[in-house]
């Protein structure tokens, strides 16, 4: 038997008064129940920002390595689905994030996020998962803002329904939904920040390199004694940063990229929110951050510039092991060789 | 316990089933009505110019475009960088063109080689419904296949999005990419391959007419158990996509292999045009539990 929880009672109060503050229809869309269903392991939450959802098993990382062994026990076989429920009354807009976190390459384990109507399903993001073929290394999608209408079916029910494929092969697979709710504007808002740590780097100690590596740590001790002996200087503008505080600087760029150009009134509030928060981190529009997976939420890597010369810097970077992996696309991006 | 495994196995046989029959259907994202075409123009020098058009179908203007852009993995696609493009300097005069009121910038990604191409306007030129916008293009140094066959996105002016392949003008441009699989018994794999039709002119009587499998790792021999070839996979629009069902048997000690076809279709002239795509393919072997419970 599935593991069935509803929480209409909270859901209609809740978006009843949150989701539809703005240019509220007569009788809204509203949230009749969230369900878990398929080979469990879901979980299901709300929040001020609406139903947040974690869909298939996400304990245990694969340590085989690329396209190794499998891991028995550790990963079901099938399908974990969250079901949203809506009825759609006079109609209005959904609008949620989702993001995939796996294992897993694409062809083996997935994400389905679909639509259905009385009369058809609408598929909304069909088979997300790691690009290529292969299998056991980490990807993990950033956090990707999705809208869909809800004015075809007025006075009619709708499912959303949340699917993670799974193959019980042992190399995890997560899909999430944030901030599902129903709402006037198309972009849903900034995922609050839970983590200290990152809410640390949030209020403004965004240099961090008492958590780099051991062998970074060393690496930038060397550097800094060599450059000071050339009579230079290190200016290091990131270094480690929490993963939760990477998907929050990722999430802001992509709000912004999505609203700056808004020709329209509903996310007028949500807009002016993520300007200043782009702003306030002194985001470049050409430079898209990481996703959290990346090196710099691993310890191992150091953003920096110096008063040298590059002809001057890069040979004692490199004596000190530092090489710059991406020198046309990431010029200040330093890792261990 | 074993007949809960095989209803699973039989289960799972129905659905792959009903993925193939309803094909296209099933697999594709909600179509947005937008479409991007992409065309290529030889220059001297061994410079390649490609132009992007860009028409509008939906309800929503459009006030942003990007090449090399695939939205819903939120990843960039383009390893080869518009003529004459630095971080420090930027994009060189004439090596991105622009209809008039939109300006373009290369879009880099922290701790990432790739790159995507943007477009925005200044709020007088926004494509909206029902228009059609040429005058996109990017100029690299020498001829870069991913500009003809990455993804676009559109940022539409209620700050929604849209993402999908680009079609290329002309011919039919036939490409087949793994899209699932699973193993329904020990040594054998059944394996979805996507058929799409990513040019702008419609393909008919597809034929997939070799299979050529190559161990690439391990020893051993893969071999096709079904469909028999040839295999006609019929009509393809241009745009659309279909799955075709292959098992294989393959021994475990194989660990790495290829898979090639080869085939031919008619373009809309009625000329016949081969085609040739390949996969590399790692079996998961000893697969736990595989079509049993947990």
């Amino acid at each position: 038997m599935p593991n069935r929880y509803i929480l209409v009672a909270v859901l209609v109060a809740l978006f009843g008064q949150v989701a539809f503050a703005q240019q509220q229809p007569a009788n809204p869309a509203v949230i009749t129940a969230v369900t878990a269903d398929g080979v469990g392991y879901v979980t299901s939450s709300t929040d001020s920002n609406g139903v947040n959802g974690e869909i298939g098993r996400w304990d245990t990382p694969y340590t085989g390595g690329l396209d190794g062994p499998p891991m028995a026990g550790v990963e079901p076989n099938g399908q974990s689905l969250l079901y949203i429920d809506v009825d759609v009354n006079d109609g209005g807009l959904a609008s949620f994030s989702y993001r995939l976190k796996t294992w897993d390459g694409g062809i083996w384990d997935w994400y389905d996020i679909s639509m259905e109507t009385p009369s058809a399903t609408v598929n909304l993001v069909s088979h997300l998962g790691m690009p290529g073929n292969d299998y056991g290394t980490y990807f993990e999608t950033p956090s990707v803002a999705l809208k869909q209408s809800l004015n075809k079916y007025k006075n009619q029910h709708v499912r959303f329904v949340f699917s993670v494929q799974q193959d019980g092969y042992g190399d995890q697979t997560l899909g999430e939904v944030m901030g599902f709710g129903l709402r006037s504007c198309s972009v849903p808002p900034l995922t609050p920040i839970s983590d200290p740590t990152a809410q640390r780097f949030e209020n403004g100690d965004t240099v961090d390199t008492d958590d780099l590596q051991q062998n970074m740590q060393d690496a930038l001790t060397c550097l800094e004694g060599a450059v000071a002996a050339a009579n230079g200087t290190i200016a290091i503008s990131s270094a480690y940063r929490p993963p939760a505080y990477q998907q929050h600087l990722r999430e802001v760029w992509d709000r912004w990229h999505l609203l700056r150009d808004h020709r329209e009134e509903e996310c007028n509030d949500l807009r002016t929110t993520v300007q200043g928060e782009f702003q306030r981190h002194g985001l470049l529009d050409t430079q898209r951050p990481a996703t959290a997976g990346g090196p710099h939420t691993q310890g191992a890597a150091i953003d920096m510039r110096s008063s040298l010369t590059l002809q001057q810097f890069l040979p004692l970077a490199l004596q000190c092991n530092l090489i710059r992996p991406l020198p046309v696309t990431d010029p200040v991006h330093f890792v261990h060789q | 316990m074993k007949r809960i495994a095989e209803f699973r196995i039989l289960l799972y046989g129905v659905v792959v089933l009903l993925m193939f029959l309803a094909g296209d259907a099933t697999r594709a994202q909600q179509p947005s009505g937008v479409t991007v075409s992409v065309s290529q123009q030889n220059l001297a020098g061994g410079q390649v110019a490609y132009h992007y058009s860009v028409v509008n179908g939906s309800s929503q203007r459009i006030v942003a475009l990007e090449i090399g852009s695939d939205y819903y993995h939120g990843v960039s696609e383009l390893n080869v960088y518009p003529l004459g493009w630095s971080v420090d300097t930027g994009v060189s005069a004439g090596s991105l063109g622009s209809p008039t009121g939109w300006s373009p910038q290369v879009v880099t990604t922290e701790e990432s080689a790739f790159v995507d191409v943007e477009w925005r306007n200044d709020g007088t030129a926004d494509i909206m419904p029902g228009k059609t916008v040429s005058d996109f293009s990017i100029t690299v140094a020498a001829s870069a296949t991913v500009y003809m066959g990455c993804h676009w996105t559109v940022i539409f002016g209620d700050s929604s999005a849209a993402s999908e392949l680009l079609v290329a003008e002309g011919n039919p441009r036939i490409t087949a990419a793994l899209v699932s699989a699973y193993s329904p018994q020990q040594d054998q794999y059944s394996v979805n391959l996507q058929v799409t039709n990513s040019g702008v002119g419609s393909s008919s009587n597809l034929v997939i007419s070799k299979l050529l499998l190559r161990t690439l790792s391990g020893s051993g021999t893969a071999t096709l158990a079904s469909p028999t070839l040839p295999v006609t996979v019929g009509d393809l629009a241009a745009g659309a996509s279909t799955t075709v069902t292959l098992v294989l048997n393959i021994p475990a000690s194989v660990g790495k292999l290829s898979l090639t076809e080869q085939g031919s279709t008619l373009g809309q002239s009625g000329t016949k045009l081969g085609f040739s795509s390949a996969q590399v393919f790692y079996p998961k072997k000893g697969v736990p539990n595989q079509g049993g419970v947990e």
